[in-house]
């Protein structure tokens, strides 16, 4: 990792254990020998309260890249997320996390679970990342809200 | 003057009206006026109003007027500037001032700094010292003793860097910033050191919050460099040093702002500005500062200042932490490090910001211990083992005070929810840490602290325990479960000791005297049975040995008990749990599969039980059973839960309050013979589970199928689906039944649940029968299944007999809604993709690129424009085709190329800018594999179009296939669009 790279990191985990939204968590795993390996991150979106996401915490993963904060890092969902714009593999499409989109260095780790949280509640119709989910969104939402609350209980906070 | 009149009586209304209508058409005409190009004068009359409201506005004008008009030369602006200093003098001189008004003049006047700064307005504050005279007053020749006038000062001081920051102006600003402003800043405060005015103290030192990110700001922006930053470090420190209570306000700002300095520009703290600091921290105003704040009974009061002095210490700490870990045995360090401990032993309750705040530190600290030990090592090679006795006694100390504040105490627990489970979760990621370094010694310690626990809850009468003491276990085991679940991350093995604890627990009635409390009279919180099943599930690798096996029966009782518990998340966390468990420890669970067939039958006929519990139970069951590698027993075991399934579905809907009930109890069915699908599948490969003869018998036994399972399964399968006409038109009914049908289709070992092709294309002539455009995608993804497990076997005459079926018989009802032509296009691309000829050769081929493929690259929706694309990309590459193969696509790319360009070129102008992409690839491989004919081609669409003349289409075509199909391409293409739709590239500029 370059050094311009593991310095933004540390500060974002820094900024991120002095200030981060209630409910969320999110941290460096560690590496096989015990030490912190920063360019993995784990993290949780809890759903916003009195919407459909509610009461569940969805995990993530966060991969910072080499060229980080040039190039935005990716964030995947665990495999087959159900939501129009998470692609099969769990890969989120968000246009902050997108290089050629609006992606800016200054991005901070906040503002971007921030932001998935809203997609959550928010999808974007122009985006489909997955078919189940998005025909579902535009021309089924009884059967959208049904399956969404039913992965919300995969993911019950277990607090 | 009628005009100015109404303006002003209309900002009166606007600040005034309560009706959101009238709110909304004032302030569209009013910023109507403030665009206008005579709006300056108009903003200068406002500021002669009375009103403060209207003056506001004229203010506001001013901004809203620089903004609009920035092409205007400095000779325009320059009256301007004089009138809105001679306002703000005024407002000063008559006592009227009004700071909102001033401020937003200010920020006019930074605006136009940041427009004029090197063509006339260089100098911005000595030309507002200057009193609006015109004469330039230098900050040495500057004396006042008005209060009001200083603080004008500082305030557009702060102003501008603010200003500067939020318009990211280009780097040579900040060249011109320190040449002509900081010296004025500096200067000013020169002059500022011995100033006792509360009020100005807090003004200069908000001035100062602004500058130091600008400092850094412009460092990173520009060349310019700031390494000298001591007159405001000493402003500061004289300032933080206070314990004065009516001056705490200004102490907290100063040290506000050193922190700030240490974090992001530590270069500037020399030596002697270290000493001073740590001096102040760890001797004199610090310990002041905690005896009369943080020690007081009013510490409540001041949390802000107790934050504010925290973070200045931890900034302070982190300016070389290795250091401080490296010597912490120093002295000097001894005295922090001890200051430090006290700090965090303080209770300060639930919204205890000074532990919380250090235990970063800690963890830091520990971290450093930790990841530099190869450097620690040889720094202290002489006595290292003495250093690490000393470090393990300062992080056991910190252990034992961390654990007992992360203690749940239940009556405050409902209003500190969120910051408690904050908090822990913050405990915890630094008792991990910790771990690495205390090893196995703090694992049992926790695990004694449970047993300790466990001893008062066995011993006492329900109504002589403490309750106190449940949560100190709780404590213990949410620590315990969270190390565990952390060491188990890489499925590595655990040490011995470890294994040895966790077997101690179970030994001494964990599971039962937890369980047990949840029949007690007591209301406890769930949080206590929560944290136990998280621990369960962390120590699933003890369940294989031995000496814990026989603990089981407790552990899958509490488990089948919470499971059964209704409308709770605990029953959901609890079925999670046993399906972990049962998933990676089948084979002990084996005796207990009479307890599961019980518990899975009861549970399956509990028409009221959620369904995903009912789910992972199945899950759980036939995983076990699974295990047995006995096939006729698996087979008896699977025919049972499958009579048990159909006899539920058989359950009248008179059994049910509502019809919406019979079919949600009705369309678990599928779900669970889905579950028992999953879960008849090898967990790896077939070697890893079975020998090779046993292999062998399984698949004798399932090419057999004595008990007829697999006809069973259709049977099921058809009953979900095809006779009852609610669920044969449900699409969710179709999705499980088609994931039964696929779930087996890649094993390699027969099983339950592995059909032969024929089996699914006899359900998929059936099913296409009788069903409604939303099951076409789960029919022609199961087609797709079979195409990816069975290619290399499946001929193309198997496939047509399907896909006759599904596709040609319907292709006239299909090629008339734009859903249903997405998924037939994405089906035959992902066959071309797999083995073109597979279909390649086909009739029904020339109706799929005709009626299906085409329309799709001129689709609105991205989902079937993207197959489309997908569709072409496989027909025009043919990667997998044979030279027959190919030599048919050919023809019918030639044939159909017209037509292809044509939408390809309709469809390109007309999508938008994100779709763009798309796009590219398809051009690309026309351009490199039909090179000549796509020259013909584009030429006849384009003059077709009537949207560009002969020279451009000329010029356009040359450019393109130049490339030969190669990257240059897309920019090209881009290029087109943007002008053909008359716009510009922003991105690029």
């Amino acid at each position: 990792m370059s050094s311009l790279s593991k310095t933004r990191l540390q500060e974002e985990r820094k900024q991120w254990r002095k200030d981060h939204p209630f409910g969320f968590y999110a941290k460096p795993i560690r590496d096989k020998d015990g030490g912190l390996d920063l360019s993995q991150w784990t993290a949780g979106i809890p759903g916003k309260t009195d919407t459909i996401w509610a009461g569940a915490t969805y995990p993530i993963t966060i991969t910072f890249p080499e060229e980080y904060p040039s190039k935005p890092p990716k964030i995947k969902f665990p495999e087959h997320f159900y939501h129009p714009n998470v692609y099969p593999s769990g890969t989120i499409c968000l246009s902050i996390l997108n290089e050629e989109q609006d992606w800016r260095p200054a991005i901070t780790l906040k503002q971007i679970v921030l932001g998935i949280q809203e997609l959550l509640t928010n999808p974007n119709p122009e985006s489909p990342a997955q078919e189940p989910a998005w025909k579902a969104y535009q021309k089924d939402r009884a059967t959208y809200i049904k399956k969404v609350k039913e992965q919300a209980k995969k993911y019950v906070n277990t607090v | 003057m009628a005009f100015y009149v109404e303006v002003a009586a209309h900002i009166q209304q606007l600040y005034l009206s309560q009706d959101a209508n009238e709110i909304k058409h004032l302030q569209h005409q009013l910023q109507q006026v403030q665009k206008s190009p005579e709006a300056h004068i108009l903003a200068k009359h406002l500021l002669t109003s009375p009103i403060p409201s209207v003056r506001y506005f004229g203010a506001l004008t001013y901004t809203v007027y620089i903004n609009q008009y920035r092409g205007l030369g400095w000779d325009h602006f320059r009256p301007l500037v004089t009138d809105m200093q001679l306002f703000i003098w005024e407002q000063l001189r008559t006592g009227t001032s009004n700071w909102n008004v001033i401020k937003k003049l200010l920020s006019g006047l930074s605006l136009l700094y940041i427009q004029f700064y090197k063509s006339g307005y260089e100098t911005p504050v000595e030309s507002l010292m200057a009193g609006g005279s015109g004469q330039i007053v230098t900050w040495d020749q500057f004396n006042s003793e008005s209060k009001d006038v200083w603080q004008l000062l500082f305030t557009f001081l702060q102003i501008l860097v603010e200003e500067i920051i939020r318009a990211e102006p280009d780097s040579k600003i900040h060249e011109y910033v320190q040449n002509h402003i900081y010296s004025v800043l500096n200067g000013l405060f020169g002059q500022q050191l011995q100033c006792h005015s509360i009020d100005l103290q807090l003004t200069n030192l908000e001035c100062l919050n602004s500058w130091i990110p600008y400092f850094t700001f412009a460092e990173s922006n520009s060349n310019v460099r700031y390494p000298d930053l001591n007159l405001i470090l000493d402003y500061c420190l004289q300032e933080s040093s206070s314990l004065d209570l009516d001056k705490l306000q200004v102490s907290v700002k100063a040290m506000a702002n050193l922190t700030e300095i240490l974090e992001g520009n530590r270069a500037v703290i020399s030596e002697p500005y270290r000493n001073t600091l740590a001096h102040n921290l760890f001797e004199g105003f610090g310990i002041d500062f905690i005896k009369q704040i943080i020690l007081s009974d009013d510490k409540q009061d001041y949390e802000e200042e107790i934050t504010a002095f925290v973070s200045l210490v931890m900034a302070y700490l982190d300016l070389d932490i290795l250091k401080l870990a490296r010597d912490f045995l120093s002295p000097q360090n001894q005295v922090i490090l001890n200051i430090l401990l006290e700090l965090v032993k303080i209770d300060l309750g639930y919204n205890d910001r000074v532990s919380d705040q250090l235990l970063k530190f800690w963890e830091d600290l520990a971290n450093v211990f930790f990841g530099d030990d190869e450097v620690l090592r040889n720094y202290h090679k002489v006595n290292y083992s003495g250093f690490v006795r000393e470090r393990n006694n300062l992080f056991a100390k910190l252990t034992t005070i961390y654990w007992s504040k992360s203690v749940i105490k239940p009556q405050l627990y409902e209003e500190y929810k969120t910051e408690i489970h904050d908090f822990r979760r913050q405990v915890a990621d630094f008792f991990i840490v910790a771990y690495e370094l205390l090893g196995m010694e703090l694992y049992h310690i926790l695990s004694n602290s449970v047993l300790n626990s466990l001893i008062g809850l066995n011993t006492l009468a329900e109504n002589e325990q403490e309750e106190e003491n449940i949560w100190k276990l709780e404590g213990s085991l949410w620590l315990l479960y969270m190390i565990t679940d952390d060491l188990t991350f890489y499925e590595t093995g655990v040490s011995k000791g470890l294994q040895d604890d966790i077997i101690n627990l179970l030994n001494n009635g964990l599971i039962q005297t937890v369980y047990k409390l949840r029949f007690s009279s007591r209301n406890l919180n769930p949080i206590i049975f929560s944290t136990l099943l998280k621990f369960t599930s962390s120590i699933s690798f003890v369940y294989l040995l031995p000496d814990a096996s026989y603990h089981l029966q407790s552990i899958l009782e509490m488990l089948f008990g919470f499971s059964l518990e209704k409308g709770l998340d605990l029953s959901l966390i609890a079925s999670k749990t046993l399906l972990t468990i049962c998933l990676s420890s089948r084979s002990i669970l084996i005796p207990y599969l009479g307890d599961f067939e019980t518990s899975t039958f009861q549970i399956i006929d509990d028409t009221t039980m959620d369904p995903l519990i009912v789910q992972r139970m199945v899950n759980a069951y036939i995983s076990i059973a699974l295990a047995v590698k006995d096939p006729s027993r698996f087979g008896m075991i699977i025919l049972n839960l499958l009579q048990k399934i159909e006899s539920a579905f058989k359950v009248p809907p008179e059994n049910f309050t509502s019809e919406e009930l019979y079919y949600e109890y009705h369309s678990l069915m599928p779900s669970l013979v889905f579950q028992m699908a999953k879960a008849s599948n090898l967990p790896g490969e077939p070697h890893d589970f079975y020998t090779k003869d046993q292999i062998v018998v399984v698949d004798t036994y399932w090419q057999t199928d004595i008990l007829q399972i697999k006809s069973f399964i259709l049977h099921l399968v058809g009953q979900f689906s095809l006779v009852d006409q609610k669920l044969a038109y449900d699409a969710s009914i179709t999705e499980k039944c088609c994931q039964i049908l696929k779930s087996g289709l890649n094993e390699v070992v027969d099983g339950p649940c592995k059909f032969p092709i024929s089996y699914c294309a006899d359900y998929l002539s059936t099913k296409i029968e009788s069903c409604d455009q939303n099951s076409l995608p789960y029919l022609y993804e199961l087609v797709q299944a079979i195409v990816d497990s069975n290619y290399k076997a499946l001929t193309s005459s198997e496939l047509e007999l399907v896909l006759n079926k599904v596709f040609l018989e319907k292709s006239t009802q299909l090629m008339s809604d734009s859903d249903s032509i997405q998924t037939v296009v994405e089906l035959f691309a992902s066959i071309l993709e797999r083995k073109p000829s597979l279909v390649i050769h086909l009739y029904m081929m020339s109706i799929v690129l005709a009626d299906f493929a085409l329309p799709s690259i001129t689709a609105n929706e991205t989902l079937t424009l993207r197959s489309g694309m997908k569709f072409w990309n496989a027909m025009i590459t043919l990667r997998r085709g044979s030279q027959q193969d190919q030599q048919r696509a050919r023809e019918m790319i030639t044939e159909i190329g017209p037509s292809l360009t044509k939408n390809l070129m309709t469809g390109f102008i007309g999508t938008t800018r994100s779709n763009l992409e798309i796009f590219y690839p398809v051009f690309r491989n026309l351009i490199a594999k039909y090179q000549l004919q796509m020259k013909e081609w584009l030429q006849d669409v384009l003059i077709q179009l009537k949207k560009f003349d002969q020279t451009k289409i000329d010029t356009f075509i040359k450019r393109l296939l130049l490339t030969r199909g190669q990257h240059a391409c897309n920019q090209i293409l881009k290029e087109f669009w943007l002008e053909t739709n008359g716009l510009v590239d922003y991105s690029s500029r």
